[in-house]
């Protein structure tokens, strides 16, 4: 049979896919990365290196076992169809059982391989162990929270005492000045009260810092407390129709702090001339709302890879939540995090 | 700042605090006596009684809430009293009104809001 050179090229395109094909396979179970491969029906054909040292599986032990035994989330697989890892996209991040049953922090990746003459397709799945990367998160803002909680402590304990005194001092003085009918005491009335104005500032600066007290309802409170202080400068407000409780203090340190890192870019960067904070249930979840009016973009949305971006998808992860960040120019941006109640 | 002047009683342990608040008083034309520590205070007040008791909650020897149940035990007279305490929690402003303070100033407070509270106290006994 003689070819057509239409027929020839497309020979030649099938064997260099083949071949690349093959060099990635073989790049893919020679890599550090757990890399696993299962057929159509779910079940396990290639287990690399990668996976025996991150999940404790050899793989004589796992190859033509379902997927589900070593990763359980994926359970409805049914003739290739259904995963509860989505085959093509990037999984958040999920925990997985080792094979001494204690749990790893891993990022999922998963793609559909397509059917070829030898297999009737499958999915290749690479697993990345986030352990260390979870734990420097972590560690970043917890040093992060300690630094705002010094800070806003040493100006609660120092300086604002410290302007306090020269407050109350001032005032008495004018009170003194009045009664002899001084022609000074209206000045030194004004300078009370920038004094005083200077002791409000830094209260609301440390309060900030360090909020009061997030206990079970102490996040309502405090995000009221935070629309209060935004709204001397920008008008900002607090909506939360039904009580919502965050019973773990270190949830509602992050969606409080969330809350105030897009205020502050919503204040310095978008041009806003509204904010809204909102608190609310949303199915079995809580979700915390930020919306502002500003038309022009911030750095939270214009530079998603950036460090204030990154920090409070930390924050939102670190609450096995979800935070998503729109801009509309014609809207403004608005920030919504989910996460468990 | 208030019309009438009062007998103030204030418990503080923190120098630069009691000073100040102690001098800003004065200075309202109001009798001001002090304390650092608890048992000081139940024996001043016990010596003569005060019209206004504002105390911090942090004591050396106990705290405001102890301070005001043992004034209350042994029958001192001190008709108004205002806890003060730096960062409070509601759980510690609902312990406030429990031992029986009239208002529970959080610190570092103004000198205006202070003086609210202070004309209230002073407008009561007008009253009385």
């Amino acid at each position: 049979m003689i070819s057509t050179s239409r027929e020839n090229l497309e020979c030649e395109h099938l064997e260099d896919a083949a071949g690349f094909d093959g060099a990635l396979m073989s790049l893919l179970m020679n890599s550090s990365l757990a890399c696993i491969v299962s057929d159509h029906l779910g079940h396990i054909q290639q287990w690399n290196r990668g996976a025996e040292a991150l999940l404790g599986w050899k793989a004589e032990e796992v190859l033509q076992q379902p997927l589900s035994k070593v990763m359980p989330e994926v359970r409805s697989f049914k003739d290739g169809a259904t995963f509860d890892v989505a085959p093509g996209a990037s999984r958040p991040e999920v925990s997985l059982p080792n094979k001494n049953g204690q749990t790893v922090r891993v990022k999922i990746d998963s793609t559909t391989l397509p059917a070829t003459t030898s297999r009737k397709g499958g999915h290749l799945f690479l697993i990345q162990d986030i352990t260390e990367k979870k734990f420097l998160e972590k560690a970043l803002l917890e040093a992060s929270e300690r630094e705002q909680r010094r800070i806003g402590q040493e100006l609660h304990d120092h300086l604002c005492q410290h302007l306090l005194g020269a407050a109350f001092a001032a005032k008495a003085l004018a009170g003194a000045l009045d009664r002899d009918q001084s022609e000074h005491a209206p000045r030194l009335h004004d300078l009370a009260r920038l004094v005083n104005d200077g002791v409000s500032q830094v209260r609301d600066i440390s309060r900030g810092l360090h909020p009061v007290e997030l206990d079970a309802s102490g996040l309502m409170s405090s995000l009221q407390e935070l629309a209060n202080r935004v709204a001397h400068s920008t008008p900002c407000t607090f909506r939360c129709e039904r009580h919502v409780l965050v019973r773990n203090t270190s949830d509602a340190l992050n969606a409080y702090r969330i809350a105030q890192d897009v205020v502050t870019v919503a204040m310095q960067q978008t041009g806003a001339e509204s904010i809204e904070i909102a608190l609310t249930h949303s199915g079995s979840s809580i979700c915390l709302q930020i919306s502002d009016d500003g038309k022009t973009e911030g750095e939270l949305t214009a530079d998603p890879a950036g460090f204030a971006a990154k920090t409070i998808q930390y924050r939102a992860q670190a609450m096995n939540g979800t935070l998503v960040l729109r801009f509309d120019p014609k809207k403004g941006t608005q920030a919504v995090c989910l996460f468990p109640s | 700042m208030s019309s009438r002047t009062l007998k103030i009683f204030l418990v503080e342990n923190h120098d630069d605090t009691l000073t100040y608040l102690a001098d800003y008083l004065a200075e309202c034309g109001h009798e001001v006596r002090s304390a650092k520590s608890m048992d000081a205070a139940l024996q001043a007040l016990a010596a003569e009684p005060a019209d206004l008791l504002i105390s911090d909650i942090g004591l050396p020897d106990g705290d405001g809430w102890q301070l005001l149940r043992r004034v209350k035990e042994m029958n001192l007279s001190t008709p108004f009293s205002i806890a003060m305490s730096g960062y409070s929690t509601r759980s510690d402003i609902e312990k406030s009104r429990l031992a029986g303070y009239r208002h529970h100033l959080i610190k570092p407070f103004l000198p205006d809001e202070l003086d609210v509270l202070i004309q209230e106290a002073a407008s009561q006994f007008q009253q009385a």
